[in-house]
Formats: C-alpha cells, sequence, structure tokens
C-alpha cells in the first residue's frame, strides 16, 4: 500500500500521524517513491558563450520543438538516513554533455566519469582538489576521489556548453535520478529515519524528513521545482 | 663683420630648424605610419567578421540540399547506426553530396536522428554506437526547427560548424550537422580578401594556422603572433568578446586578437590579424623611402633660386665684411710700399684692420727707433716750416726736417688745437706745442710735431683764421704778392716733389694763408718794411722757405 508524504511545515504534523499508522510489526525495506515536477515551461536557450554566434534562426517551414525540463539531467533526488553510500557514484558524459548535470556525492566516496560521447572531454573542478583539467577519452572514465564537501562548478575545457553542479555532502544513503517524467524511486530502504532532498543545479529545492517504519512503499508528494528552494521539516 | 655673424647664426638657425624638421617628420611619419596600420586592423577585424559570418551562412545555406535529400531524410528517419548497413549507405550518400560541395565541403559531415544519436558521419570513422551530439546546444536547436553556426573543439581540432533540422513529413525526424576545420585555408582566403594582412587562428597559447601573404615583403610571421598570445589572452577586452588594442610586433607590424563567434570563444579560440608597417630608422631614410614622383614633385626651380639666394647672399656678405675691407688694406700697405704714403689710414680700416695697422705702425716705429730714425718724413705743416714768425727779422729762413733752421725772431702765440675726432688717428694726436717765448734768434729747429694729416689739416685751418694781419695790409694781398705767393708755391711744391716729399697734402690757399700770417707778423715787427719776400731752398734734403722783409 503506498502512502504519500506530504512535504513542507504545514504538513509535517498529519505526516507523522500517517507514518505512526504504518508501522507494522516486521520491519522490511521498502522503496520510497516520489515525483518533480514543474509546471514553468523552460525558455528555449541559445548557445551560451562570451561570443554568441552568428546565425540562431528558425528554419521557416514547421514551428519549433517546445523544450521541457529534463528531469534525469537536472534533478537529483537524495536519500539520507543511517546507513552510508560506500558505492562510487557513477555519471556519463553522453550526447555531448554530463548527465545529470546535478550531481550529489557523498564526501570519501568515488565519483565515476564514463565519457560515452565520440569525442573527448577536459572536466575539471575550479577550487576542488585532485580535479584538474585532464582528457577523458571517447569510452574511458574518469575516477575522482571526494575529499572536500561543498558546492562546486565542474566544467569542460572543450566543450563550454559541458557543465555540472557537484554536491559533495558529509552523508548519502542513495541518490537517484528522475525519469523524463519526473518519477523517482529509493528502492530497499530500511526502516528508520531519512531525509529526502531534490537538488536541482546549485539549489536545494527541499528537504523533507521521512520515517520509513514497514514494509510498505512509501510514495513522496510531488515536490514542485518552482517553489524554490524551501526546507521542510515534517512530522514521522 | 656682424653680417657674417648675423649670417652664420642665421645658417646655424637652419641647420638647427631643417634638423629639428627631419627629425619631428620622422617621430611624426612613423606615428602615421602606426595609426595608419592601426586604422587599417580596425577594417581588417571588422572585415573579419563579415566574412566569418558570410562564411557561416553559405554553410549553413550548403546544408539545404543535404537536409533536404530523400535517402537522408529516410536513413535519419529509419534511426539506422552508423555501423550499421543502412547507415552505411547512408554515409555514403553524405559522401556523395558533400563532394558536391566544392569549397564549402565539410571535413566533418554528420547526420543525427531526432534523439540527436548520430546516424551517420563522413570525414572520421563511424561512430560508436549510441553516440550522440543531441545535448550539445548547436544540435539541440537544431533538431527544435532552428538553423545555426558555431565553434566547436572536436577531437582536439577546432572546427565551424553548421547545422540544420531535416524535416521528413511534417516533423523534425534528425539534423545535419556540417564541420569545417579553422585551418591555413581559410586564413589564405581571409588574408587575401582582406588585402594582405597575416591572418591566423589560435586557440589558447598555440597557434592552430596561419597564412602569411608571400607577395608582401616582412609581413609578420606567424611565430612573431605568437609571441603576443600570452600578452592578448591577458587583455580585458579580449576576455570580454571584443578585439584587443593592437599589439607591437617587434617596432615593425601590429596585430590585434579577437575572439571567434561561438562555443569555442569560452575555450579561448580566436582569431589575429596583423600587418607590418615601415618606420624611418633615421631622418635621412626618408630619401630612400622617396618615389620618383615624390622628387618629381619637389620645386626645384623654387628650391635652386632659393639656394643661388643665399649664396649671394654669403657673397655678398663677404665682400662686404671681408674681400673690400681687405682691398682697402692692401691698397694702404701698397701706398706704404710705393712711399706714397708713410702710415696707415686708420680711419677707413675696418677694425680688425685697424688693430692690425696699430700694430704695424708701432712695429716700424719700433724698428725704426731701433735703427736710430724716425719713421715719419716732416709733415706739410706749414708752421713747422716757415716756423715762428720773428718779431723783429730782416729775413727768416725756414726748412723743412728734424731741426727748424729759420731765424724766426718773433714765435706766433701758442694755439690750442682741438682733440683729434678721428677714432684712428686719437693715439697719434701730438700734445699742443708749448708756449714759445721770444727766443734768441736764430731758433733752433724743432722736432716736427708728429701729427696726422688730418691734424696737420685742421691746423693749418686754424693757423689760416687767427692769421689776421694786425695793420692795414693784414689779410690781403697784392697783385704782386699774389703773383709772388703763387710763384714761391709752385717752386715749393716742386722742391718738394724733388726732394721726394709729398705734396698731396699741400694747397694753395692753405700755403697763402701762413704765407700772409708771417708777412703780417714780420710787418708788425718790421713797419718800415714794404714787404716781405720769401725764398724757396733746400735744407738737408727736404724743402724750406726764408721770409725776408723789403725795405721801403
Amino acid at each position: 500500500m503506498n502512502r504519500s508524504v506530504q512535504s513542507g511545515r504545514s504538513a509535517a504534523p498529519a505526516v507523522g500521524m500517517l507514518l505512526a499508522m504504518l508501522v507494522t510489526s516486521a520491519a522490511t525495506a521498502v522503496d520510497v517513491r516520489g515525483s518533480v515536477r514543474s509546471s514553468e515551461e523552460p525558455k528555449s536557450k541559445g548557445i551560451e558563450a562570451i561570443r554568441a554566434p552568428y546565425w540562431q534562426e528558425w528554419n521557416g517551414f514547421i514551428e519549433p520543438k517546445k523544450s521541457s525540463v529534463d528531469y534525469p539531467r537536472e534533478v537529483s533526488a537524495v536519500l539520507i538516513g543511517a546507513a552510508e553510500m560506500r558505492d562510487a557514484t557513477s555519471i556519463a558524459l553522453r550526447d555531448g554533455t554530463l548527465l545529470p548535470s546535478t550531481i550529489v556525492v557523498q564526501h570519501g566516496t568515488t565519483l565515476r566519469i564514463r565519457n560515452e560521447d565520440d569525442f573527448g572531454h577536459e572536466l575539471y573542478v575550479p577550487g576542488l582538489k585532485g580535479f584538474d583539467a585532464v582528457e577523458t577519452s571517447p569510452g574511458s572514465t574518469r575516477t575522482i576521489q571526494m575529499e572536500q564537501t561543498g558546492v562546486f562548478e565542474l566544467r569542460d575545457r572543450l566543450s563550454p556548453h559541458v557543465h555540472a553542479t557537484l554536491h559533495v555532502v558529509a552523508k548519502v544513503t542513495q541518490v537517484v535520478s528522475p525519469n523524463a517524467d519526473g518519477g523517482f524511486v529509493f528502492k530497499d530502504v530500511a526502516p528508520g529515519s531519512y531525509v529526502v532532498k531534490v537538488f536541482r543545479g546549485r539549489s536545494e529545492i527541499t528537504a523533507t524528513e521521512l520515517e520509513v517504519a514497514n514494509s510498505k512503499d512509501i510514495v513522496l508528494t510531488a515536490i514542485a521545482l518552482d517553489s524554490g528552494a524551501v526546507r521542510s521539516k515534517p512530522g514521522k | 663683420m656682424l653680417l657674417s655673424r648675423v649670417w652664420f647664426l642665421v645658417l646655424a638657425a637652419a641647420a638647427i630648424v631643417g634638423l629639428s624638421t627631419a627629425l619631428l617628420a620622422r617621430g611624426v611619419i612613423n606615428r602615421e605610419q602606426v595609426g595608419f596600420v592601426d586604422e587599417q586592423l580596425r577594417r581588417d577585424r571588422f572585415g573579419s567578421e563579415m566574412l566569418l559570418k558570410l562564411d557561416a551562412r553559405a554553410r549553413i545555406d550548403a546544408l539545404s540540399p543535404i537536409a533536404a535529400d530523400s535517402a537522408i531524410r529516410e536513413g535519419v528517419r529509419g534511426k539506422h547506426g552508423d555501423g550499421q548497413e543502412g547507415g552505411k549507405a547512408l554515409r555514403e550518400r553524405l559522401r556523395s553530396m558533400n563532394q558536391q560541395l566544392e569549397e564549402l565541403r565539410a571535413d566533418i559531415l554528420i547526420a543525427v536522428d531526432a534523439d540527436g544519436v548520430i546516424v551517420a558521419q563522413e570525414g572520421r570513422r563511424a561512430a560508436r554506437a549510441g553516440a550522440g551530439l543531441g545535448k550539445v546546444p548547436l544540435v539541440a536547436r537544431a533538431l527544435s526547427g532552428f538553423l545555426g553556426d558555431d565553434v566547436w573543439i572536436y577531437d582536439g581540432q577546432v572546427y565551424r560548424m553548421a547545422a540544420r533540422p531535416i524535416i521528413d513529413r511534417g516533423a523534425y525526424v534528425g539534423a545535419i550537422v556540417h564541420a569545417q576545420k579553422l585551418d591555413a585555408v581559410l586564413a589564405q582566403r581571409m588574408s587575401e580578401r582582406l588585402g594582405g594582412p597575416t591572418v591566423g587562428f589560435f586557440f589558447r597559447d598555440k597557434v592552430l594556422a596561419s597564412y602569411a601573404p608571400t607577395d608582401k615583403p616582412g609581413a609578420p610571421t606567424p611565430p612573431e603572433l605568437a609571441a603576443q598570445l600570452t600578452a592578448a589572452r591577458a587583455d580585458e577586452r579580449l576576455k570580454r568578446g571584443e578585439r584587443t588594442d593592437p599589439l607591437e610586433l617587434a617596432g615593425r607590424g601590429r596585430v590585434v586578437f579577437s575572439l571567434v563567434a561561438g562555443s569555442a570563444s569560452t575555450a579561448e579560440v580566436g582569431y589575429m590579424v596583423a600587418r607590418s608597417y615601415t618606420t624611418l630608422p633615421t631622418p635621412f631614410a626618408i630619401f630612400d623611402q622617396a618615389k620618383k614622383e615624390d622628387v618629381d614633385a619637389l620645386p626645384k626651380l623654387t628650391l635652386g633660386l632659393a639656394l643661388l639666394g643665399l649664396f649671394l647672399v654669403a657673397m655678398g656678405i663677404m665682400y662686404l665684411e671681408r674681400d673690400r675691407p681687405l682691398a682697402i688694406f692692401r691698397a694702404q700697405v701698397d701706398k706704404i710700399a710705393e712711399g706714397k704714403a708713410e702710415e696707415l689710414e686708420l680711419a677707413h680700416l675696418i677694425r680688425q684692420h685697424r688693430k692690425i695697422g696699430e700694430s704695424i705702425h708701432k712695429a716700424i716705429d719700433t724698428m725704426v727707433a731701433q735703427g736710430g730714425g724716425s719713421r715719419h718724413k716732416p709733415k706739410a705743416n706749414l708752421d713747422e716750416i716757415l716756423g715762428p714768425a720773428p718779431d723783429n727779422l730782416t729775413s727768416s729762413a725756414f726748412s723743412f726736417g728734424g731741426e727748424q733752421s729759420s731765424a724766426v725772431a718773433t714765435a706766433p702765440q701758442p694755439v690750442a688745437l682741438p682733440p683729434p675726432t678721428s677714432p684712428g688717428g686719437a693715439a697719434r694726436m701730438p700734445p699742443p706745442p708749448a708756449p714759445a717765448k721770444p727766443p734768441p734768434a736764430p731758433l733752433k729747429a724743432q722736432p716736427a710735431p708728429n701729427l696726422d694729416e688730418k691734424s696737420v689739416a685742421l691746423r693749418l685751418d686754424t693757423l689760416g683764421s687767427l692769421a689776421k694781419p694786425s695793420n692795414g695790409n693784414a689779410g690781403y694781398a697784392t697783385p704782386d704778392e699774389e703773383a709772388h705767393f703763387r710763384e714761391v708755391f709752385s717752386k715749393f711744391v716742386k722742391l718738394r716733389e724733388q726732394c721726394g716729399e709729398a705734396t698731396s697734402d699741400l694747397t694753395y690757399e692753405r700755403f697763402l694763408g701762413t704765407l700772409q700770417k708771417h708777412r703780417d707778423q714780420i710787418l708788425q715787427s718790421r713797419p718800415e718794411a714794404r714787404g716781405v719776400r720769401f725764398t724757396v731752398y733746400e735744407k738737408e734734403g727736404r724743402a724750406a722757405l726764408k721770409a725776408a722783409p723789403r725795405k721801403a
């Protein structure tokens, strides 16, 4: 049975009561589902550069495609609980850019970047020790140990459009990326207290406390990306 | 010599002005050259932008037939992998169509499906399975329906990119991506169309490609341009996407840098345009720079006349201040040498010659004194010749020479002479003769006063004016006396000439005045006398006169 969890300060008492009702005698791992959505249509961006290209114009035959939020690329959902994520975080250079562009990594773990593009990249993070501009050729993987917490900008020396935000946090249990529709799932979440955070770029969109107490999957209320960076403290 | 000095001052000033003008002109010309090159570079940058923009447009437009090709549309719609059979056919089609682009032929031509996955590509190896470009802004925009251009760093090379959407059955099914290297061919084309600058492309501190025109001697070389890359990259204007100010190339050229338009500008990809200029290392180098038409345009007649005029002015000044005074000086010296004059007429000499003349006079005096003689011959001083008229005299004798042997009984009253007015004669002004007391007759001859000619003339005039007869006969001469005086004068002159004495300063009027004065003095002292007769005779090699009263 799926139960939704209200996020936000006003919904905290109700969430706590609901979670208390869901507690069963046999505590097993469950899935926690959530979703993000954006009601705003992203503006069509041109090529960002110091000098814009000479020509960027509509073809004149068919209306341009409307762009949409690229949830898998732009958003990361993080579950923070008692358990720590020991595995390396893997991201990819694909379709000419970084996927995802919002990266959350636990301090002390490894970030693996696999270049699935057909050309090389030179990723670097200004201000992050050990993350200098080194070429990552097609098909190869670059591994960096995260020894410093904070929020960093990851860039590519060869392809200026390639950039991402790297959040190195003290503790992470799971990190997932939404699908194209904005839905995400934290699988096999053990009973306990958690905080669900959603990041988009440099922004921490929300922080929701979550108590996993029985074997029933949990469905979180949809998180609006347009509400801005709001930290919530719901009840159990 | 004043004119000469002024002339030399004028010439020196003219030379300084000329040299200053040449030096200033050199600086002005060099600065103008630099300014001209800077202006050219400003236009070159504008021209480069236009060329690159047109080049981008041409590449975008060149993709139209490829994007519209049915085989390519079908192939993209079918989503064949680049390495698959369908992908190979698509690749061949791309190659075939790319060949038709001729000058705009792509180095890499890529077809992507609606998701941005590479379906086929021409110009490089087959893409890895699933590799795509869908998130690259240029391709993403093309897949959304926009055509455009960009500059990429792709596979370690810098490419000018262009992309067009592929439309099939009313939908966007993919895109065509065109890539041409930023190479020396483009640099050469830009150089030729801009009129000969050196053009190059850079990626950070590395020159990617460049072209220096071979028909332009001294055109900046790519290494010279590369040497300025560090300075250019530090330029804040370049970082803002503007062109740099012109930078100096070893004093012989100027270069401007600009980032390319597109994504690669963020990665410091840009182009540079340089031109050389010629400066004048020295003012005289302007002669090497002058062309035949410059020489032809010179106002040669005016310059020739100016040269002639300056020469004539110099010659005139030389004549006035050197040649003519020297001629006068030489003529006077010649007179002395010929015995026609005893000394130089210092008043007629210029100051330098006058000093020399004074020195000559001193030298002669010294030499003559050492020889026991005197440089001066007796002057035509009739007072000295005649001596003071005796108060009581039956006859008096007069002679020339160092001693006056006349038997004048009475001496005339001393006459105060005015000071000499001639600057040249100042040193030679004798003291006025001491008042002569009635000496016992006969008087001893006195040394001839050392008077110059002007003083002599003055004294003669003075004496003449003072020689007023005190009796009724004073101041006149009877016809008989007149004839006698003329005869005496004639004989006196003749005898002087015979004695080699100067006669040019002896005039009858003065001679007459003096004779009358003596006559009057004698007549005063000898009232019974009817008149006075003068006799010319030679005494000690010099002409002398005797005066004798005629008895009644």
